[in-house]
């Protein structure tokens, strides 16, 4: 059995849908690792390995909640838009906030030339069934599970 | 066998032994099983599928809406229920409107998700020759798979969807107004707010107007496989074996998303100001009479509306692709619709409950309304035999049009099952199938498929679901439901 990585991320199953298991050392981490689980479905690949066509971006993205588990429903329901709408895909997330009301990030990623260039399951939207948010001194772990 | 390990590592509880058996079809949840339960749950199914819907939480799903403050009667599970997030999908709750809740997680995220049937007067062997080329027709006009559609609408036609529904797809010159009448509800809710579906919900989804999606739905072009009761069958216009119809499944997409999306977020906050606690956040809710239920209800109808525009302009490219391949001519009277149902919505009706006539907030997650003949909002046609209740199954064997029985109005607040219901999970099935190419399976049984995603054919397989013929035998058995056709699939397009 290899040691649990500091930070990281995985799949979950669930019966009609599927869930994502995401820690890291802190929050900002945590948050940060859910949304590239987020990706991993969306592209069927880990977004950071991901090799897809489009134009080069880097942006900010934001989201509000006034408790843990809401501002972790919006930060992924925030990015889950940018990517229906603007077709951004984030390969690297820097968390710089990330305590409730507010997370703030910087994404560097891709603007995908067409939306068949993400290769993956479609996800509808972010749940708070099971919604899980445990803020720690040393580690930090969030669960959730997304409609597909 | 090792990587369901950690799935088992959770011990889930015995919901069998819980369980109290009323007849051959039919199981209770006493209301002591669960703290917080107001009312018993009641679960359609015979032995085989009992045994199925017991090994995922499902069950204790139903548990967890019986605790719904102003709920009615049962916590109802259809026998194709299976685990959902929050709500089961295929389950039914009604509410008091007077003092109970409204729930956006009893809706989810597809808002008025359903299901259209179209028939035609073709026979099976006059389209087969031509039947890949009239799939390649339908999944270039009908985009399906993830993210947005392409289609820029006026300004006007936004709100006008939003507002009308289905009628409004028509005056933008898909399908006809006869269609309407054949249309749950007539193809929209009264009293849509549009004011109050957001940008974002409306950027989200307003390009998808036309588009399928991804996922479970899908459009079909099936052949009536066997008709099981003829009157009704005569009434519906289904004629016989061979003859030629179209299923579509998909809802008000990206637009709908947003709209629960944001409202689960609100209701987070307001559910404490009203002193609601609920089991599970995902079945967030707010008096049906609150401002925040208000608000809900009227976006709730505004995404619905859309989904009923969304299903007729698909119905009128479906219609063009017919006509471009197959030659079929004025192709909105040489493919009418049949019926078209919603299963993820929630409703206000009328329902007698403990011999009284009570306003209710019916709930309808991935369960579809199944009214009985006699029913004033039934098309004329249709009054005698009840209204059709379209059961799809997995795209590998049949689907069913049923009936709706006098039984769903005494016992399920007029609903029925919506599908067959799965029974693996989508990462399941995919396991179990690596390395098959569904497609290629199919196509070898007789059933030609177009696939935005073959990878996700795995998660759709035959083996994902339950039986539908079992699922629709414990309706018919329960008297909620008749069977009166069904169908195969031909070819199939998928997202």
């Amino acid at each position: 059995m290899r040691a649990t990585p500091t930070a990281g991320y995985a799949l979950l199953d669930h019966t009609a849908d599927v869930g994502v298991r995401a820690w890291g050392p802190d929050a900002a981490a945590a948050f940060a690792q859910a949304a590239r689980g987020l990706f991993a479905i969306v592209l069927d690949a880990d977004p950071t390995a991901w090799t897809g066509r489009g134009e080069p971006v880097v942006r900010t993205a934001s989201a509000e909640g006034t408790t843990w588990q809401a501002l972790l429903v919006n930060w992924l329901a925030e990015l889950l838009y940018l990517f229906e709408v603007e077709r951004f895909v984030p390969r690297t997330i820097a968390v710089h906030e990330c305590a409730p009301p507010r997370i703030a990030a910087t994404l560097g990623g891709i603007v995908l030339a067409s939306m068949d260039e993400a290769g993956g399951t479609a996800v509808k939207a972010v749940t708070y069934h099971q919604l899980a948010v445990e803020i720690g001194p040393k580690r930090s772990e969030v669960r959730v599970i997304l409609d597909i | 066998m090792a990587k369901s390990a950690k799935n088992a590592a959770k011990a889930p509880r015995d919901w069998v032994r819980v369980l109290r058996r009323i007849d051959d079809v039919r199981w209770e949840l006493p209301a002591d099983a669960v703290p917080g339960m107001r009312v018993p749950g009641r679960i359609y199914a015979n032995e085989k599928l009992i045994a199925l819907i017991a090994q995922d939480e499902s069950l204790g799903q139903v548990a967890g809406v019986a605790t719904l403050p102003g709920i009615v009667g049962a916590s109802l599970a259809m026998p194709d229920i299976h685990q959902g997030y929050g709500f089961p999908i295929g389950g039914v709750a009604a509410t008091r409107v007077s003092d109970g809740v409204v729930s956006p997680g009893g809706v989810g995220f597809d808002i008025n998700c359903g299901v259209r049937l179209l028939r035609t007067n073709l026979r099976r062997h006059e389209i087969e020759s031509r039947l890949g080329e009239l799939l390649d027709q339908l999944a270039r006009d009908v985009p399906a798979g993830a993210g947005t559609g392409t289609k820029a609408i006026s300004a006007n036609d936004q709100e006008g969807v939003l507002w009308e529904g289905a009628a409004r797809a028509v005056q933008m010159g898909h399908g006809s107004e006869a269609d309407l009448a054949f249309l749950e509800s007539n193809g929209a809710l009264p009293d849509p707010e549009p004011a109050l579906v957001s940008e974002r919900a409306r950027k989200r989804g307003l390009p998808q107007l036309g588009t399928l999606g991804s996922g479970n739905h899908f459009l079909e072009v099936q052949a009536v496989d066997r008709i099981l009761d003829e009157e009704a069958a005569a009434a519906y216009g289904l004629e016989g074996r061979g003859q030629v119809v179209v299923m579509l499944h998909t809802g008000s997409r990206g637009l709908g998303h947003q709209v629960c999306q944001d409202f689960l977020d609100l209701m987070q906050g307001a559910m404490q100001q009203y002193g609601i606690d609920v089991p599970d956040a995902q079945l967030a809710c707010v008096p049906v009479r609150s401002q925040e239920g208000r608000e809900y209800l009227g976006a709730m109808a505004a995404a619905a509306n859309f989904a009923w525009a969304n299903r007729q302009a698909i119905t009128g490219a479906v219609r063009r692709a017919f006509g471009r391949v197959l030659g079929v001519r004025d192709p909105d009277a040489a493919l009418p619709v049949v019926y078209d149902v919603s299963h993820n919505i929630v409703k206000i009706e009328r329902h007698t409950v403990d011999g009284e006539e009570q306003e209710l907030c019916v709930h309808r997650k991935g369960a579809t309304r199944a009214f009985p003949a006699g029913h004033p909002e039934l098309p004329e046609p249709y009054r005698g035999v009840g209204q059709p209740v379209l059961v799809p199954g997995d795209m590998g064997r049949y689907s069913y049009v049923c009936a709706g029985l006098p039984g769903a109005m005494a016992e399920t607040f007029g609903s029925c099952c919506h599908g067959a219901g799965r029974v693996l999970s989508r990462g399941a099935a995919r396991r179990s199938l690596a390395g098959v190419d569904i497609a290629q399976r199919m196509q070898a049984e007789g059933v030609l498929v177009r696939a935005a995603n073959r990878a996700d054919l795995a998660e759709e397989a035959s083996e994902a679901y339950k039986d539908a013929r079992e699922v629709v035998l414990t309706v018919q058995e329960a008297g909620i439901a008749r069977m009166v056709a069904q169908l195969r699939p031909l070819g199939v397009v998928k997202g």
